[in-house]
């Protein structure tokens, strides 16, 4: 019953958000670019499962409800990731086990596009050959090579993005990922054959609309798709601040070493 | 340090606030907007509504830190924020500061939060969960998906028949803005998770305006003369959630935290 009704609006809000956004144009940079300049984030709970899901208990009983999973009704277009039947175990058995397995506790780089709704902001900075996307969430960085477009030069947890300007949408594709990152909290994870292609346009001064078609033919029967807003953090002292959190995971990483281990 | 911390920050903020496009500004310098309105003419603020700020881990500004529960790593660290109180720190008295001391230090088994309580005003405000303004001539409703807590904010003067976790509501517009006027609280709720905390002596004026179709501006003064010196004030934005699809879902996690709370009771007690 929630599926249903979780489907089925969900295919309403992607129809309405690609199909039908009524014609925004954006503010100009110096070059003439859409301007996308500034500080967003989402707001949502596809950083707990990307996918349609209930309401749920911490994995951490002793936290409560304080860390209990808000219900959310995903960002995937239909609903579904179409693992293939292997990688789907793979899926469960991660999320079973996530309090161990899961990167973002490790304070590891969030990869793409995980550190779009990760639930911190970020800061797009746009020059005329490269722009940069600043991650409040671990320091992470990245860089779109807007000109001399290139394969990379190595596996990474953030990849290697090339991007162009298609009218309104800022066009960016993502290669050369490690197989490291997850998707979310939830397990749902990629091979490094991992290619993301994002489109992002402005849908008005303080809204942008994210969209991603995810592809990965060692986990996936086929290309999906999410799609999200974005939002301008609009207090007038807005700003990235320093969450650099390796720090905070020594213990949970190395304690098992102490003479006293922690517990 | 913290002060240390920031100016240069501030410095880099303001230059990048002069590159980017105009955000809604706070409604002092603001070129008044005016809202939609309803059938009897008041501005319109149906809709579901968030905060996107880190004021339930600390209505003060602060830097990030480790969180609480090492074994959650990064996952459950404190987010750094820049505080939604006017004018620095909040004036505790002297007494009132140590217990709020001693509350940040006994968090994780005092902050109401955990024990899924309810959230009382305004942290319903900011928790990280939506919730949804219903109006009509009188009252006006709000909804949050935390915890399924809701207001009812009486047009009518109406006075309270009792203490309660939400407070007694009564309303009132302003021209732009709804004015809120919350008493009789009990003294259970905390501001925020860091042990910030009130008496029953509490007394909270908001004052919602639109800024723009999809923003609000909220302030508070909060008033409290068994812990505060003075009243104070917070601000922040407040974001429609714009998803065609934005509902409140369900969070009803009283069933969150049995675990937490009886948990020494079951036969092998939880560690």
């Amino acid at each position: 019953m929630v599926t249903s009704l979780v489907t089925s609006g969900l295919l309403l809000a992607v129809t309405t958000v690609a199909g039908q956004a009524p014609a925004y144009r954006a503010p100009r940079t110096p070059d003439g670019k859409p301007n996308f300049n500034g500080i967003w984030q989402a707001m949502n709970t596809a950083n707990w499962d990307v996918e349609p899901h209930a309401a749920g208990p911490s994995l951490v009983r002793e936290l409560g409800a304080i860390a209990a999973v808000p219900g959310g009704l995903g960002i995937v277009e239909g609903g579904e990731i179409p693992y293939r039947p292997e990688a789907l175990a793979k899926k469960k058995e991660n999320q079973a086990n996530r309090l161990k397995l899961d990167p973002e506790i490790k304070c590891y780089l969030p990869g793409v596009p995980r550190a779009m709704y990760m639930p911190s902001p970020f800061q797009i900075i746009q020059g005329q050959k490269h722009i940069m996307i600043v991650h409040e969430f671990a320091g992470a960085v990245r860089t779109i090579y807007m000109e001399n477009h290139t394969e990379a030069p190595a596996d990474s947890w953030m990849g290697w993005s090339n991007g162009h300007w298609e009218g309104e949408s800022l066009v960016i594709d993502t290669k050369g990922f490690n197989d490291l990152s997850w998707f979310d909290r939830a397990g749902n994870f990629h091979s490094d054959e991992l290619h993301v292609v994002e489109r992002i346009r402005a849908r008005s001064p303080e809204t942008l609309s994210y969209e991603a078609t995810i592809e990965d033919p060692k986990v996936f029967t086929r290309p999906w798709k999410i799609s999200m807003p974005l939002y301008r953090r609009v207090e007038p002292n807005a700003q990235l601040m320093e969450f650099r959190c390796v720090e905070f995971v020594e213990d949970l990483i190395y304690g098992h070493l102490r003479k006293q281990p922690s517990k | 340090m913290r002060a240390r911390f920031l100016g240069p920050m501030m410095i880099a903020a303001a230059a990048l606030l002069e590159a980017a496009p105009a955000p809604p500004q706070a409604p002092a310098q603001a070129p008044a907007y005016r809202a939609p309105r309803t059938k009897d003419g008041k501005p319109n603020l149906n809709g579901i509504w968030q905060a996107v700020n880190e004021a339930n881990w600390d209505l003060e500004g602060h830097g990030a830190a480790p969180g609480p529960f090492w074994q959650l790593g990064a996952e459950f660290s404190v987010p750094p924020g820049m505080g939604i109180v006017e004018g620095g720190p909040i004036p505790y008295k002297p007494e009132a500061l140590q217990k709020r001391k001693a509350n940040f230090a006994n968090r994780m088994n005092l902050d109401p939060e955990i024990k899924c309580y309810l959230p009382g005003v305004p942290r319903a405000m900011y928790m990280p969960y939506p919730f949804q303004i219903v109006q009509s001539t009188d009252p006006i409703m709000m909804v949050f998906e935390y915890a399924g807590a809701v207001r009812t904010v009486y047009m009518k003067k109406q006075p309270a028949p009792a203490d309660s976790w939400m407070g007694w509501s009564n309303g009132r517009w302003e021209g732009e803005t709804l004015v809120i006027d919350t008493t009789d609280f009990n003294d259970l709720s905390w501001f925020d998770r860091s042990g910030n905390f009130h008496s029953d002596a509490l007394h909270v004026v908001e004052r919602i305006t639109a800024l723009a179709p999809n923003h609000l501006n909220y302030e508070a003064t909060i008033e409290d003369p068994k812990v505060f010196t003075r009243p104070w004030k917070i601000s922040m934005p407040l974001y429609r959630r714009i998803e065609k699809n934005a509902q409140v879902l369900e969070f009803k996690c009283v069933e969150f935290a049995e675990d937490f709370i009886y948990g020494a009771l079951r036969k092998v007690p939880l560690k």
